[in-house]
């Protein structure tokens, strides 16, 4: 049979699974008959089960998306604006359109049949898709918000604006928004390339209590 | 405005995503646990990740991606955080003795033993005031459930050296915790 030397330096590779069957049956003969050694034992077993146990908090939300999202665009900054944008197929809403070529004196505006329905503090993911027939190089994109929603990460900015390129084909632009109070209103996805602007209308509808949530994917083309 | 951009419908990035998405939660875990801060470990695991996809044909071709996206982890929170916290906390020698002075808990537990809050504070706080080399160790080992042969591939050491590595960590963290009373002052090592 061990003896306590011997048993104390077999402890943690007991404890770690990492000793054969006779190691383990001898060392085990030895504690049943030591009351020293198994408290010895019992110590060490606790401390592992409290490392085990120390808690680590969830990511904030959407994490998963933003960060394989923010991976294929290299970006490496962290959440803010880009905490809104996650990945393009992940989005609980998602909204297409089609952009066309325009006169400026047209302006076209486009209503979107979807209704993005949220409730007031629960974050939306929400995609608007952009089918373009040819690429589009130097576009002004305008993101208007509604009273009271917000994109994750701004707080309080109503519009948002920046400049990009838009492939041929098909261009998810995802938002996370947050609704801070009840509101019925309309995003707005404004795409202006030289003196031509498209408008996109998007309604939005927040409560308290979310009654009437839409469900978690809608498609709607509009062609111009 | 930078760090928003159109994603193309057809992403190239489904096989990143296949290969990544089930490690990405065990990532995460593992860099709150280096780290200590959500927006640091939410950093780390960005960083990393933005690193990684251009490598994707690498990627494909590793054959143990578990512990190979663990060491890579390791590798950049060294790289990047701790050396920003060595800079401005100075420097410690992984296995140096007692650098470090920590006032503990003055009032010996009557009882001998504490509930799990106390537990968890006491745990944290002994594991912190371990080396870096102990305390990765430790995290990987007995909190994440690594094996010693995957952690020869994370810390690119011998088994044998993390193994004699592990003992003493955990010998100098079980001093650290102290299941009989506290001293006044503990010395422990950095």
């Amino acid at each position: 049979m061990m003896n306590c030397e011997q048993t104390n330096s077999f402890l943690e590779d007991y404890l770690d699974g990492y000793l054969d069957e006779a190691q383990r049956q001898e060392l085990e003969a030895h504690l049943a008959a030591c009351q020293e050694c198994q408290t010895d034992l019992d110590n060490r077993n606790a401390v592992l089960k409290g490392l085990r146990a120390l808690p680590v908090p969830r990511p904030s939300p959407g994490f998963e998306e933003r960060v394989l999202s923010n991976a294929r665009q290299g970006n490496r900054k962290h959440v803010g604006f880009s905490a809104g944008f996650g990945s393009a197929v992940a989005a609980g809403l998602m909204v297409w359109f089609v952009v066309g070529f325009w006169h400026p004196s047209d302006r076209p505006e486009h209503n979107a049949l979807s209704v993005i329905v949220m409730q007031v503090e629960q974050p939306r993911e929400v995609s608007l898709a952009f089918n373009v027939p040819h690429a589009i190089r130097d576009v002004t994109f305008r993101i208007e918000l509604p009273e009271g929603i917000e994109i994750e990460g701004y707080p309080e900015q109503r519009e948002l604006v920046w400049m990009d390129q838009l492939p041929k084909g098909r261009n998810v632009m995802n938002l996370n928004l947050v609704a801070r109070q009840g509101v019925n209103g309309e995003l707005l996805a404004r795409i202006q390339h030289g003196d031509k602007e498209q408008v996109f209308h998007v309604p939005v509808r927040a409560s308290m209590n979310g009654v009437g949530i839409t469900p978690s994917f809608e498609q709607n083309t509009i062609s111009i | 405005m930078s760090g928003f951009k159109l994603i193309p419908f057809k992403s190239r990035g489904a096989g990143f995503e296949r290969l990544i998405s089930p490690h990405l939660e065990s990532l995460y875990r593992q860099a709150y646990r280096f780290t200590g801060s959500r927006h640091d470990a939410e950093d780390l695991v960005q960083e990393l990740l933005t690193r990684l996809y251009p490598k994707l044909k690498e990627l494909q071709k590793v054959e143990e991606l578990r512990p190979w996206l663990a060491r890579s982890l390791h590798n950049l929170f060294i790289d990047t955080i701790r050396s920003r916290q060595r800079s401005a906390l100075g420097k410690s020698d992984p296995d140096s003795e007692a650098i470090l002075e920590v006032v503990v808990d003055t009032t010996p537990d009557p009882a001998g033993a504490f509930d799990q809050q106390d537990q968890a504070r006491q745990l944290a706080l002994a594991l912190e005031s371990l080396s870096e080399a102990h305390r990765d160790l430790i995290i990987m080992h007995d909190v994440e459930g690594y094996t010693l042969p995957e952690l020869t591939v994370i810390f690119e050491q011998p088994l044998g050296t993390l193994k004699s590595r592990l003992h003493r960590a955990r010998k100098n963290l079980r001093e650290q915790i102290k299941m009989e009373p506290f001293k006044k002052t503990q010395r422990v090592s950095g």
